[in-house]
């Protein structure tokens, strides 16, 4: 009996909670297929290997695998607007805000309609040196692989090249340090080539058969989403911190002074190595059952240390308050009775005497 | 009086008001909406993350790194975040990206918790909210993405929202 596959998009499948192919009770994603069109333009960029150096020496990924990291802002909405209520932070609040992106719950598992990887494409545009790139070498080589494109339209460039407070003191301390040309302002130092797909760029190859750039990036979409963003109601400047200015710069160019900072999280006896497989090996429910005890073991450990310093303090001060009511002459305190409470010296030679 | 000093050991310490009490662990996991696609995935990197924080052989090199110098929100947001850029290297990044934001979210409330309860830091609410916009800052940035337009964006959206 002969079998017909249909492959559904990656909205369809989405929304519908199916990534396998209809009519096929022996194919789809638990027997190591993916097909759908988007898969296989990842499945491709995933054969990119490069010398990815942790931490911001270098972008991890770029393009559409990149573009994903934003789709966690949605199913990590929620936390972090609250993190944002309780602490006050705005920015943290307003990146919680994609939350609303996904429409709730449902409406996370389908792009169809709230246009998230369209409008992120924008912040997550891939570069021609893209991925490869190190920052350790050009300016141009470092803004790429930072991310720092030129816009694609007008009306975003508008909105998206702007020198600002923030750009000036970037700039000042790039001068004074110019190793810590992480992410120079993007007026002055960046001529990114355009991106391939884009208005004004080159047409972008057909990945295995599947025109990336049409499903992955409309400038018409965009463009109507910016064009329609009504005044600014909420008060908050668009990646205005609270916290220091280039930040993020000087946490890369920590990490670039330390480049074994992020490794030794996981390196020590082999760690990482360990906690991966059982990411990714997917062990038994009995195993990955056992593993989470240790974790929670090693964190009551943690607790109970914290809770026995809590009771000794306590248990000290009752032996303390208890001690001075019945020998109030006794002057109690966490060190031995002073001189002063001492028979006098000589007392008992006297009384001899 | 040993009565009474048993008694007061069962009594809470008095007069130490607990800071940054708000942000648990709990309430961030209970925010966290995985698609039920990612959320095996999203467990795993979970586990593996809180592996590495917690177990014998590496809670000490962790806990070395955290108390580097610069201020805590810094060493905790980039400790998070070169955490998850391990993982996803080492896992030869078979890590849904998706994943990787929520996942390091709530492994930074763990550890927040971890310095809160154990006394190595003095971490507040503030404390562990800056953390975590470096967090997402720097994830951002590892992607090759650009934190400042995703905050354009944002914004774009939220008053789009605001409006109806």
């Amino acid at each position: 009996m002969k079998f017909e596959k249909t492959y559904l998009s990656r909205a369809m499948t989405r929304a519908m909670s199916l990534d396998h192919p209809i009519g096929d009770p022996t194919g789809g994603p638990a027997y190591g297929e993916r097909r759908d069109p988007v898969s296989a333009v990842i499945a491709v960029a995933g054969m990119w290997e490069a010398g990815t150096i942790i931490a911001g020496a270098s972008t991890l990924m770029a393009g559409f695998e990149a573009l994903t990291v934003a789709q966690g802002l949605m199913f990590a909405g929620g936390a972090l607007s609250l993190v944002g209520n309780v602490s006050g932070n705005q920015d943290l609040m307003l990146l919680g805000s994609a939350v609303m992106l996904g429409g709730g719950i449902g409406g996370m598992m389908s792009d169809a309609g709230t246009g998230f990887n369209q409008t992120f494409s924008e912040a997550f545009t891939p570069t021609a040196a893209g991925p490869t790139a190190n920052l350790a070498g050009s300016p141009a080589a470092a803004n790429q692989a930072t991310g720092t494109q030129t816009p694609a339209s007008d009306v975003l460039k508008d909105n998206f090249t702007t020198t600002t407070a923030k750009d000036a003191a970037i700039a000042d301390a790039v001068k004074a340090n110019p190793e810590a040309l992480y992410n120079p302002p993007t007026s002055a130092v960046n001529t990114p080539p355009a991106m391939p797909g884009g208005p004004s760029g080159p047409a972008a190859p057909p990945i295995g058969g599947f025109d990336s750039t049409a499903s992955q990036f409309n400038p018409a979409q965009v463009a109507a989403n910016t064009a329609a963003t009504p005044a600014n109601t909420f008060g908050q400047t668009p990646g205005s911190s609270q916290i220091t200015p280039g930040i993020i710069d000087k946490a890369m160019a920590f990490a670039k002074e330390q480049p074994m900072a992020a490794m030794v999280l996981g390196q020590a006896a082999g760690g990482v190595a360990t906690g991966v497989m059982d990411m990714a090996s997917g062990k038994t429910t009995a195993q990955t059952e056992q593993l989470k005890a240790d974790a929670a073991y090693r964190k009551s450990i943690a607790d109970k240390t914290n809770r026995d310093s809590a009771l000794q303090a306590s248990r000290i001060a009752q032996m303390n308050a208890n001690l001075k009511g019945l020998y109030p002459q006794i002057n109690v305190n966490q060190s031995a009775v002073s001189l002063g409470q001492q028979p006098p010296a000589g007392l008992i030679a006297n009384a001899r005497g | 009086m040993a009565g009474m000093i048993e008694q007061n050991m069962t009594q809470p310490v008095q007069g130490v008001p607990e800071q940054g009490a708000a942000i648990t662990p709990e309430a961030v996991q209970e925010n966290i909406k995985m698609p039920p696609k990612l959320q095996n995935a999203y467990d795993r990197i979970v586990l593996a993350g809180m592996k590495i924080m917690f177990s014998e052989k590496t809670n000490q090199m962790v806990m070395k790194q955290m108390q580097g110098q610069g201020p805590v929100s810094e060493r905790l947001g980039m400790g998070i975040a070169g955490l998850m850029a391990t993982l996803f290297k080492e896992s030869n990044k078979t890590i849904p990206p998706a994943v990787i934001i929520p996942a390091g979210v709530y492994l930074l409330a763990q550890a927040a918790d971890f310095l809160k309860k154990t006394q190595i830091e003095n971490v507040d609410d503030k404390t562990i909210g800056d953390a975590m916009q470096i967090f997402v800052e720097v994830t951002i940035k590892m992607f090759g993405g650009d934190s400042d337009k995703v905050y354009s964006i944002l914004n774009g959206f939220s008053n789009q929202n605001v409006k109806g």
